[in-house]
């Protein structure tokens, strides 16, 4: 009991840890699925953020430059996404496969280039903030009160842009986009200004993201070392149906199941560590199936 | 002119398949038409946008373009597009196929050359086949969104290929992880003297050929290209879209699936972790290139062999990185779709289609 006890405390605490790039991304990709833009470029905006947050980290030596490098960068491409979907309104899928595909190219090109010749590739990261008293408490202390800066200002944003989507005149317009893009235009509704907006916020937050993972979690990078994590990060909005707190939920299910794969073989469990690396993925489809499943039972309910 | 309408409609067909009523909502729905007027001026982009986010309006927007055109050939990536469906699962289609077909050439002897080959194209067609299955088969009953699941299974696919390879599967006796050698009888042979081109290039014209015979010459390919078109007028005609779906995936996935073996039987021979150089993520930008026209995807498919071939020798030589390629597809890619914007203002200033 002792043990698995403390193996669960374990679970959860990574569980947190895990859930928070993919929360940035699937909050950012919230505020433009809201505005009836689909973002499928999560994945390369993370992968950006990914590469350019640990190089600014290693280049400048502060962690804190590197998520700025990776906030510019985010807000850039989120630029070029929504020039493409919104100023030339063309095909958002095949938009994102393309800015997808440069980012995975170049992130992997850069990371050959620039790193190659370095012996220091190890990069500062953020460190756990230890709250005196809270910290120390037991099970809470561990799981909510011991990590690093990037976790909580990923739960601040989420009370954010939950209060600006649902409690402020801005917010009820964005949404109203979403719901009828022609009827805003009619009164007077500035559309693509605010599909600019969510769109660029979209980039800076899947950025950072992206940037937790080569700031916090890791302290190198690897050549797509988002592995997926901003596809995820789009099934979360799917799981969560467009609500904030539903969003963070399918986050804290898909970090779970990574904290889950991690443990699994950290632990020396008898399960070939490929299979258990697979369970985000699964977990993943098998959530978007069963959400499917439910609202076709129930179809007045969405 | 019937803009709101079309919308109402769209909606309300939509609430009879649950799942993407709530995506419905989110939709602009001018946005959907523009967007779908823009496919079918490009002609090749029709099918993948419908699927997920925009279902119906496509009824009202496709008269007005009676010739869009559809994926035909090329191998697996257009057959998937004529029944809407996106066929991002291609690479893990491959994976599996290439996967399949080591193990039949490794596994199966004892049989004459040329059966040996075709009992290798089987057995990965029907690995190709059975894997797009998976996502195709939540797409048809619970309406699951195909992008997502296929990406989901790419990581699948590799980390259960790389496993066997790695582990079960592995040669024995062997000091780096890889499989076994296949046959000898189940090598493709080389078609030019002094270089490495085999036969699998003429296995892949002839299902380009094949491919394009059944889309543009067959029941079943008029049925495939209806659904693409026009779903819901498919429907009225007593088509069974859902197992047009299904098999449009079916040989999609199994024509991958092909493509994954003639690499090993032609080039690779035995299989190692990763042994897959992304063949199926190219072919999404060889479809968007190729705008889907068989002649255009065989042009583009070449193009980005090129591409592929040059950057290789350009990392041996020169010590250039290989993912620059990935780079300049992602820009064409880019550039592509960005230039539809271009001919969708053309053709408003000139009444053609460009």
């Amino acid at each position: 009991m002792g043990i698995n006890e403390s193996l669960v405390i374990t679970w959860a605490m990574m569980s947190v840890r895990m859930t928070t790039p993919i929360l940035f991304a699937a909050l950012g990709g919230l505020l433009t699925s809201r505005t009836g833009v689909f973002n499928l470029a999560l994945e390369g905006m993370m992968l950006s953020g990914a590469f350019f947050g640990y190089y600014g980290a290693l280049t400048s030596g502060s962690p804190w430059m590197g998520l700025l490098v990776a906030l510019l960068i985010g807000i850039l491409l989120g630029l070029l996404f929504a020039y493409f979907s919104v100023t030339l309104n063309v095909n958002q899928v095949i938009t994102s496969i393309g800015i997808n595909t440069v980012a995975l190219g170049l992130t992997s090109y850069f990371s050959r280039v620039l790193l190659t010749d370095s012996d220091v590739i190890v990069a500062p990261t953020f460190k756990d903030i230890v709250i005196p008293g809270l910290s120390d408490l037991p099970i809470i202390g561990p799981i909510v009160f011991s990590h690093s800066i990037l976790v909580y200002l990923s739960i601040l944003i989420l009370i954010i842009v939950n209060w600006f989507l649902f409690k402020t005149t801005n917010g009820l317009n964005l949404r109203a986009i979403g719901e009828d893009a022609t009827a805003c235009k009619t009164v007077g509704i500035n559309v693509a200004l605010y599909r600019y907006l969510a769109i660029i916020a979209c980039g800076a937050l899947a950025s950072i993201g992206g940037a937790y993972i080569t700031t916090v979690a890791v302290n190198r990078f690897l050549e797509n070392i988002v592995e997926g994590r901003g596809w995820i990060a789009f099934a979360a909005i799917i799981f969560g149906r467009n609500m904030p707190l539903g969003v963070f939920g399918a986050c804290l299910l898909f970090g779970a199941a990574t904290a889950l794969q991690m443990l699994l073989q950290v632990q020396g469990f008898k399960i070939p560590y490929r299979f258990a690396l697979m369970i985000p993925y699964v977990v993943t489809m098998l959530t978007i199936a069963l959400i499917a499943k439910k609202e076709q039972i129930g179809k007045v309910d969405a | 002119m019937g803009w709101n309408q079309s919308g109402y409609e769209a909606l309300m067909q939509l609430k009879d398949e649950g799942f993407e009523v709530s995506y419905q909502e989110n939709v602009d729905q001018s946005q959907v038409k523009d967007v779908l007027r823009n496919y079918a001026a490009d002609g090749y982009n029709l099918v993948i946008g419908h699927d997920l986010f925009f279902t119906d309006p496509v009824i009202e927007v496709a008269p007005e373009f009676p010739d869009t055109m559809f994926g035909i050939s090329g191998g697996a990536k257009s057959a998937s597009n004529v029944a809407s469906v996106t066929g991002t699962n291609w690479e893990s289609a491959y994976l599996t196929g290439a996967f399949a077909g080591a193990l039949a050439g490794i596994y199966i002897t004892g049989l004459p050359p040329q059966l040996h080959v075709i009992v290798v194209l089987l057995v990965s067609f029907l690995a190709g086949a059975l894997w797009a299955l998976i996502a195709g088969v939540l797409k048809v009953s619970l309406g699951v969104s195909e992008i997502i699941n296929t990406i989901m299974l790419v990581y699948v696919a590799n980390l259960l290929v790389d496993h066997f390879i790695d582990g079960p599967l592995a040669e024995p006796g062997g000091v780096i992880s890889q499989t076994a050698a296949i046959a000898d009888s189940a090598r493709l042979p080389i078609i030019v003297n002094g270089t490495r081109l085999h036969f699998g290039f003429i296995i892949a014209l002839l299902i380009t050929v094949l491919v394009y015979f059944i889309i543009w010459r067959t029941s079943l390919g008029y049925q495939l290209r209806m659904a693409g078109l026009n779903p819901e007028a498919a429907r009225f005609a007593g088509m069974n879209n859902k197992a047009l779906v299904l098999i449009s995936v079916l040989i999609s996935g199994g024509i991958a699936g092909i493509g994954g073996s003639i690499e090993t039987m032609g080039s690779l021979y035995r299989l190692t972790p990763g042994f897959s150089g992304g063949y199926g993520f190219d072919a999404i930008g060889a479809v968007v290139l190729g705008k889907s026209t068989p002649l255009g995807l065989t042009i583009a498919s070449l193009l980005f062999s090129v591409i592929r071939v040059g950057a290789g020798a350009m990392q041996r030589n020169l010590g250039v990185p290989f993912p620059l390629v990935n780079v300049i597809q992602g820009l064409i890619i880019i550039f592509i779709v960005g230039g539809s914007y271009l001919s969708r203002k053309l053709e408003i200033l000139t009444g053609r289609r460009y």
